[in-house]
């Protein structure tokens, strides 16, 4: 069975993706974390219940990964692996998400924020295989950089800030990418409005029931943020900070990501669209 | 392939116990006060291992043992299972197990007799671990202990540790775990009495604090009051109810497997668990 990959570095719209393509897949609302595990797995929670990834059969499974692809646990389904979906977020927003997503102290909001920049990403997630922000999005997205771990893997590079924009359209590209019939508008437009961060989050709500809290997080901070784009780093964490990051905009392998994908702008307000998309999709890597 | 051992458990079974005892044991040598790293890394968690992206080696250069809660048959350990490796499996009295895992779960107190009657109708589990590849109890021990349908699973040798003894005698434990092992030329029980003096449930929770308390997660609200060293185990299911007790009574009488499984690791006494 060949494998379908929805890879990004965390908090990138990685569970967005999988529930609008659960969504579609099923024809109906995602109902809960087993529903989606079921249609799109996590590559974590599956191991976690004990299974290995299907490679029997003929359909394409779709799986989340925030691992990069030159991880050991990968290399299990190198050969399988046939088609990449990789979600890309403006960092300045990850920032952000993350910021919310760990829970971070009121007054260590800029601490966080300076350590991200020092470690272009997360520290503690480096050390779980998921890389930085710049080698997790060029490991999976540059093609001579996939090609040594998955090499029969295509790339289809989606940007969070496409999506927001235009989900319809988006989801209409990955199904076309992953060889789906995506031949109902309609279809596509249920699966968009059934993926509504408000019924998202009421999903989420439902399935925090108590006892079952212990086995999937610590449920005090909701898993869906707010879905921002391109967001000040200074009106949270101050102007030494947003000037930091402006600072790693300019320098080396963060820049040249940043700038691939169309990262590089001054920060806008959540209304306006964000810049059109750097083609990516086996093109040749603008760094090393 | 790897010679690696298991040291398998059911959960709130031990694994993690003696675990920490056996990786102890094997850098005493070196150091007096290994860190939690080492000390991960000398005997790692299978699933910890795994979501840091990396596998068990299958080239012989692995760790002496490495923990799984896993059922013996589960698909992710069916790539090492060829080998016959060597099995510590730690099986516990259900009652204590319930009782440990109201306390790790945190469940509120109103609510633990409802949890506790939910856990012996499933057989003495928490209904969630079904799904997370353990089965129930009487499978888990039944699949990793070469007994009833599963004999065939496990093909290595397999020494069952009682946590009742690692609780009450962890250094004589820790040297029969090491002499079945065949780590050196058998257990040096002076050592083995440093490392039980050393591991102790107290020490890892300082270690798991000092670790919560850097990096990004020390930066997270509450990150570190919301985290406190488990009570010591204690209690009986009487104590959130006569009917609790009473529940855990007719789980014995009306299953079969159930009970045999009780019965045969001198668990049917009501006074047995800790």
């Amino acid at each position: 069975m060949p494998i379908a990959w929805v890879a990004s570095y965390p908090k990138s719209g990685n569970t967005w993706v999988r529930i609008l393509l659960a969504g579609y897949l099923q024809d109906g609302p995602v109902s809960g974390m087993d529903n989606l595990q079921k249609a799109t797995p996590d590559f974590g929670a599956t191991f976690r219940s004990g299974r290995m990834l299907p490679l029997d059969g003929s359909d394409p499974v779709i799986v989340k990964t925030h691992f990069l692809p030159s991880v050991e646990v990968i290399r299990p389904y190198r050969e399988a692996s046939t088609k990449v979906i990789y979600v890309v977020r403006n960092p300045r927003d990850v920032i952000h998400s993350a910021d919310r997503f760990l829970d971070i102290a009121d007054e260590h909001h800029a601490d966080f924020a300076r350590h991200f920049i020092a470690h272009r990403g997360v520290q503690d997630w480096e050390q779980v295989g998921w890389g930085s922000w710049p080698g997790h999005v060029a490991e999976w997205t540059f093609p001579e950089l996939l090609g040594r771990h998955l090499p029969h893997a295509e790339i289809c590079v989606v940007r969070y800030e496409d999506l927001r924009r235009d989900p319809a359209a988006e989801l209409q590209r990955m199904l076309t990418f992953l060889e789906i019939d995506a031949g109902d508008p309609e279809r596509v437009e249920r699966a968009v409005t059934n993926s509504a961060l408000d019924k998202m989050r009421e999903v989420e709500r439902k399935d925090s029931s108590p006892g079952t809290q212990a086995f999937v997080r610590n449920s005090r901070t909701s898993f869906f943020g707010p879905g921002l784009t391109g967001q000040s780093l200074a009106d949270v964490f101050g102007d030494d900070v947003e000037a930091g990051y402006r600072r790693l905009l300019a320098e080396g392998e963060f820049a040249a990501v940043a700038a691939r994908y169309g990262y590089l702008d001054a920060p806008v307000p959540p209304s306006v669209s964000a810049p059109a998309p750097a083609p990516a999709s086996r093109k040749e890597p603008s760094v090393r | 392939m790897t010679d690696t051992a298991w040291i398998a458990s059911y959960p709130r079974s031990g694994a993690d116990r003696l675990r920490f005892l056996l990786a102890a044991y094997l850098l005493m040598d070196r150091t007096s006060t290994p860190d939690l790293d080492a000390l991960r890394e000398v005997v790692p968690d299978f699933v910890r291992l795994f979501s840091r992206g990396r596998e068990l080696p299958m080239d012989g250069s692995g760790p002496v043992a490495a923990k799984t809660l896993f059922k013996a048959d589960a698909e992710v350990l069916r790539q090492y299972r060829p080998t016959e490796q060597k099995v510590v499996y730690l099986v516990r009295d259900p009652r204590g197990m319930i009782l440990s895992t109201l306390r790790f779960l945190g469940i509120p107190e109103a609510e633990r007799a409802t949890f506790a009657k939910n856990c012996i109708a499933q057989r003495g589990v928490v209904p969630q671990w079904r799904n997370l590849g353990r089965g129930d109890w009487v499978e888990h021990v039944r699949a990793w202990t070469g007994t009833g349908t599963d004999a065939a699973t496990v093909r290595g040798p397999v020494k069952v540790v009682r946590y009742e003894e690692l609780h009450r005698d962890p250094a004589a434990t820790l040297s029969s775990v090491v002499d079945f092992l065949g780590i050196g030329d058998g257990a040096d029980r002076d050592r083995a009495a440093r490392a039980a003096a050393y591991a102790t449930p107290e020490t890892a929770f300082e270690a798991l604090r000092a670790e919560i308390a850097s990096g990004v997660k020390a930066l997270r609200r509450n990150a570190v009051p919301s985290f406190r060293p488990m009570p010591p185990d204690s209690g009986t299911l009487a104590d959130f109810g006569d009917d609790v007790e009473a529940e855990y009574r007719r789980l014995l009488a009306e299953d079969e497997e159930f009970a045999e499984c009780v019965s045969r690791y001198g668990y049917a006494d009501a006074n047995s668990a800790v």
